[in-house]
């Protein structure tokens, strides 16, 4: 009888845990869906924000396609680094840096895409767009609300080939799954919170417009709010090769 | 007038000339005018009691013209000006047998730099037409993944101290085509006196996906004058053959590069010149980076002649055989970052360079980078010489 009853449970347990990873799956594949677009075309104002309140603005554009899986990013202003522009296929894992003002073009290893872009709280690899349910394997937490919004919250840990942090806790509305919320941990704990607001519907599809990147460690923000959003047109493939670094990108 | 006034006069010249003609031909107005001003002050120490300040603004103008990218002009013009002390004596900065040496043969250690100095860095039309794009004119022809020297570079030297810093330009005509993601054969002639004395070198470089690695193939032909003779000191001017190969990609993790070349010479022995370096950033942001030199066209000894010295001082050839760099960087303050590169070679002498960038405003950067040299005195890096720099740079 004890057999049984040990049994029974053992199943139930394991019936409850894949049922659970299956809807974390589920969810994760849901706000894949939600997010990945296609091709899109931005322009964006950066604005870091330090402990201290000093604040620096950077403006870019930027192009994407292959459901995020290669893109560009332009900046316009500053002078100081007006022209210089990144360039990252397969989801991130290949980045080459131009620099205007040297007219050098750099590949960035693997290890890169830990850096900070620019002075700012994001990372390259938090700069890239992905894949989420290659990048990261998860698990449902339960239900919580965001600001009043009802949100699925999910425990997200990065695959071999996913990003470099220990794992993610990510929040998304329950109603259109779009992100609303995203803790960045290591080995030490809570190093960035990422908050997603200002939703908005362009040509038929919701977006988050501003996204706050606070870092817990050092006290400081960055805010990207997109000025302009697309996703009308694809971008032509050449902009996405090392020849459109040093050539003016419309 | 002199040849040096008559060039620039020239130089000028064209520059207006261009920018009327895409001003005249601008519809939507389409000239950038752009630039930074930058002071630098420096303080120089040597134990035998050198001591000098000196200071210079920098003022560089940027200009961009032209309509879409087929036919643009990209060109900017430098204002140096030095304020403070212009003149310079090497003799403490180097062994005291080189001094002998060099006072021997009626050589002067002392140097003036112009007080004032006004040169075009770069000035160049860009044309695009078939897939080709043709620049011609002034222009930085950086090659190679190496950090702190470009063996694959045979038209630019780089500052040690300071290797990210802008090279100037030089007069060439370039040819690139490209294909796929980084497909690139790339031509350049660098004008001489005649053909037989102008430069050429071709490029084939490509971006192998599945390996994850930038690879590149040089050939450059050229009039070295790199060296001196060994007797009178004078430039010894030789033909040079070059065949190069640069790699910049992945392993286990860590970014790594190798550039090298091998050297037929006319006059001297043939050499080889490989860089290979990697580095590697912790979860904690602080960056490693290591590179190694091999030169063999240098002395593999700790006892360098004077014309050793002058091929470096003049041309900025390496000096010893093996070189090394190990650097750390990292993020210690909110739009600070601080370095430490630590150079040393086979000849017991060590270089150290600590720095600091700062971003002080939205438009301005702060500078200050220290140097100090330790170890062996007859080494390559003298041991007692100390400086400091600071430099703020303002962009418009």
């Amino acid at each position: 009888m004890k057999w049984l009853i040990s049994s029974t449970v053992l199943l139930l347990l394991l019936f409850l845990s894949a049922n659970a990873q299956e809807d974390g799956a589920g969810w994760l594949k849901r706000i894949d869906d939600a997010e990945r677009v296609q091709h899109m075309v931005g322009e964006v104002d950066q604005i870091i924000t330090t402990s201290s309140g000093a604040k620096r603005t950077l403006s870019l554009k930027s192009w994407s396609a292959e459901n995020g899986d290669i893109s560009l990013m332009a900046y316009t202003a500053p002078p100081r680094v007006k022209g210089d522009k990144i360039l990252m296929r397969e989801g991130g894992d290949v980045i080459w840096y131009y620099m205007k003002r040297r007219d050098v073009t750099r590949q960035f290893a693997g290890h890169t895409r830990k850096q900070k872009v620019m002075g700012s709280d994001f990372s390259y690899e938090d700069m890239s767009q992905g894949n989420m349910t290659e990048d990261y394997s998860a698990e449902l937490i339960g239900f919580e609300d965001i600001e009043s919004i009802s949100c699925v919250k999910l425990h997200l840990t990065p695959t071999e080939s996913g990003p470099s942090y220990d794992h993610l806790l990510i929040w998304a509305c329950r109603e259109n799954a779009l992100s609303r919320k995203i803790e960045y941990y290591d080995s030490d704990g809570l190093m960035k919170t990422l908050v997603l607001s200002d939703i908005r519907e362009i040509e038929g599809r919701k977006i988050a417009f501003k996204f706050v990147m606070l870092n817990n460690r050092e006290g400081s923000e960055t805010a990207m709010q997109y000025q302009t959003v697309t996703f009308a047109s694809e971008p032509e493939g050449w902009i996405f090769t090392k020849e459109a670094l040093d050539r003016d990108v419309k | 007038m002199s040849n040096r006034r008559f060039h620039f006069r020239f130089q000028t010249l064209a520059l207006v000339v261009v920018i009327s003609v895409f001003a005249m031909n601008s519809k939507c107005g389409c000239i950038e005018i752009s630039g930074y001003y930058e002071n630098t002050l420096l303080q120089e120490y040597t134990e035998d009691g050198y001591d000098n300040l000196s200071n210079a603004s920098k003022l560089r103008v940027n200009i961009d013209a032209g309509q879409g990218d087929e036919l643009t002009f990209t060109g900017n013009v430098n204002f140096i000006s030095h304020h403070l002390n212009v003149n310079y004596d090497l003799k403490s900065y180097l062994p005291e047998t080189v001094i002998v040496d060099l006072t021997r043969k009626g050589i002067p250690t002392e140097f003036m730099v112009e007080k004032n100095r006004i040169f075009l860095d770069n000035a160049y039309l860009t044309l695009r037409f078939s897939g080709m794009r043709l620049r011609a004119g002034r222009q930085q022809l950086s090659w190679g993944s190496g950090y702190g020297i470009n063996p694959t570079d045979l038209f630019h030297r780089k500052d040690m101290l300071d290797p990210t810093y802008e090279k100037e330009g030089v007069n060439a005509l370039r040819l690139d085509h490209n294909w796929g993601i980084g497909g690139n054969l790339s031509g350049i002639i660098v004008p001489g006196r005649k053909l037989s004395s102008s430069g050429y070198a071709l490029k084939l470089g490509t971006h192998a996906s599945k390996i994850g690695y930038d690879i590149g193939l040089t050939i450059h032909h050229i009039e070295d004058s790199t060296s001196l003779d060994s007797e009178s000191y004078e430039i010894l001017n030789q033909q040079r053959t070059a065949l190069g190969l640069d790699l910049n990609g992945s392993l286990f993790g860590m970014g790594v590069w190798m550039e090298g070349n091998f050297n037929l010479m006319e006059v001297e022995s043939n050499f080889s010149r490989i860089v290979t370096g990697f580095d590697y950033t912790l979860e904690n942001g602080l960056y490693l980076m290591f590179e190694g030199m091999y030169d063999e066209r240098s002395q593999n000894s700790d006892s360098y002649t004077a014309r050793d010295w002058m091929e470096y001082i003049q041309f900025g050839e390496p000096i010893s055989r093996y070189r090394y760099m190990v650097g750390i960087k990292q993020s210690f303050l909110e739009l600070a970052e601080g370095s430490l590169f630590i150079f040393g070679g086979n000849d017991g002498s060590y270089f150290l360079n600590p720095r600091v960038d700062v971003s002080i405003s939205q438009n301005a950067d702060m500078t200050i980078f220290g140097a100090a040299s330790l170890g062996d005195a007859e080494g390559q890096f003298t041991s007692g010489s100390y400086s400091v720099t600071g430099r703020i740079s303002v962009y418009f």
